[in-house]
């Protein structure tokens, strides 16, 4: 196990690479998921807010 | 005669209509949803065998001993970069030819996980060029051919990014993605057409694979694990990019609040 870890001496500049590699790959996928998650909510809060005030809206001209 | 020209032009209208039902927004958001986990499972599962393959199971290389193994991400990573790209640069074709309000979207979709894999194709380039080539960096036709991509991707972002209207900020957008189209050939016979320290091409030649068939074949799987792991993320990103546009659209409003669908 600890020959594996050693990487025959290039164990910084192997696992640098795979630890940088997948940082990024990671962070970038969990981030498009989140902001995905994000924008759904946004545009839901959207919807349901301008349906609410179309009703306000028709509540006032009845009672006009 | 006759009939054949009508089979035909009935064949062509059944094409297009297929597309424009693909390229649909609804349609993709619905498929690209259903896809997606499928996509990240085969990335996942491709990945453990790919770096059990790779890490543990490939021999040692004769020359360069266990530095090799930074090739497992730096060469999928490396094409990944340049096949985004091409994703890309097809997406912007049908974008200016057709007007395929999808091509648009995977298209900005993809530039940062472009960008994100042109990046690590640098970094672990000069990570594995430190103890190989004495160097971190040299300004050689490889190199900086891949540099230029990835200003090209931020270039690419940037610019979507600082046009207000999306619509003339895509077709700006397209155009540049058409016009960088040329750097990618550079790129992959930068290494046959300069004398340079990068090694030549191992894999993608005409010739037998000069790489032994237990290293070749984690490089493979690797390379198939980074395209799924790409659908996956670009899937996402278009998701999200097709929200933010539709969001006035119909389809939308049924897909997230149901009950006030009319």
């Amino acid at each position: 196990m600890s020959e594996f870890l050693h990487m025959g001496g290039y164990a910084s500049f192997v696992w640098s690479s795979y630890a940088l590699s997948f940082i990024l790959m990671f962070g970038m996928m969990f981030l498009s998921f989140s902001q995905h998650k994000k924008k759904q909510k946004i545009i839901q809060g959207r919807i349901i807010r301008a349906a609410q005030q179309k009703a306000e809206k028709k509540r006032e001209e009845e009672n006009e | 005669m006759s009939i054949y020209i009508i089979d035909k032009k009935i064949m062509i209208k059944a094409t297009w209509s297929f597309i424009q039902k693909f390229s649909s927004p609804p349609h993709f958001y619905r498929i690209s949803g259903k896809m997606q986990p499928w996509f990240m499972a085969i990335f996942i599962g491709t990945l453990i065998y790919g770096l059990i393959g790779g890490l543990y199971l490939a021999p040692t290389d004769y020359q360069q001993g266990d530095s090799f193994r930074i090739i497992y991400v730096h060469v999928p990573a490396a094409w990944m970069s340049m096949f985004i790209y091409m994703v890309m640069a097809f997406c912007a074709a049908v974008a200016l030819i057709w007007r395929i309000k999808l091509a648009d979207i995977v298209l900005i979709s993809s530039a940062p996980i472009g960008a994100m894999f042109t990046a690590i194709a640098l970094a672990t380039g000069s990570i594995w060029g430190k103890p190989m080539w004495g160097t971190w960096w040299v300004w050689d036709a490889r190199l900086t051919a891949e540099l230029i991509l990835l200003f090209l991707y931020l270039g690419i972002f940037a610019l979507y990014n600082a046009v207000e209207d999306k619509r003339t900020g895509s077709r700006f957008v397209s155009i540049l993605v058409l016009v960088g189209v040329v750097n990618i050939p550079i790129i992959h016979y930068s290494v046959e057409w300069w004398a340079t320290l990068h090694q030549g091409p191992t894999v993608t030649k005409f010739d037998k694979p000069s790489i032994h068939i237990d290293m070749l074949i984690p490089l493979l799987v690797m390379a198939i694990s980074f395209k799924c792991y790409y659908i996956t993320t670009m899937f996402s990103r278009a998701r999200t990019e097709l929200l933010e546009r539709e969001s006035n659209a119909k389809w939308v409003t049924k897909l997230l609040v149901p009950t006030k669908a009319d």
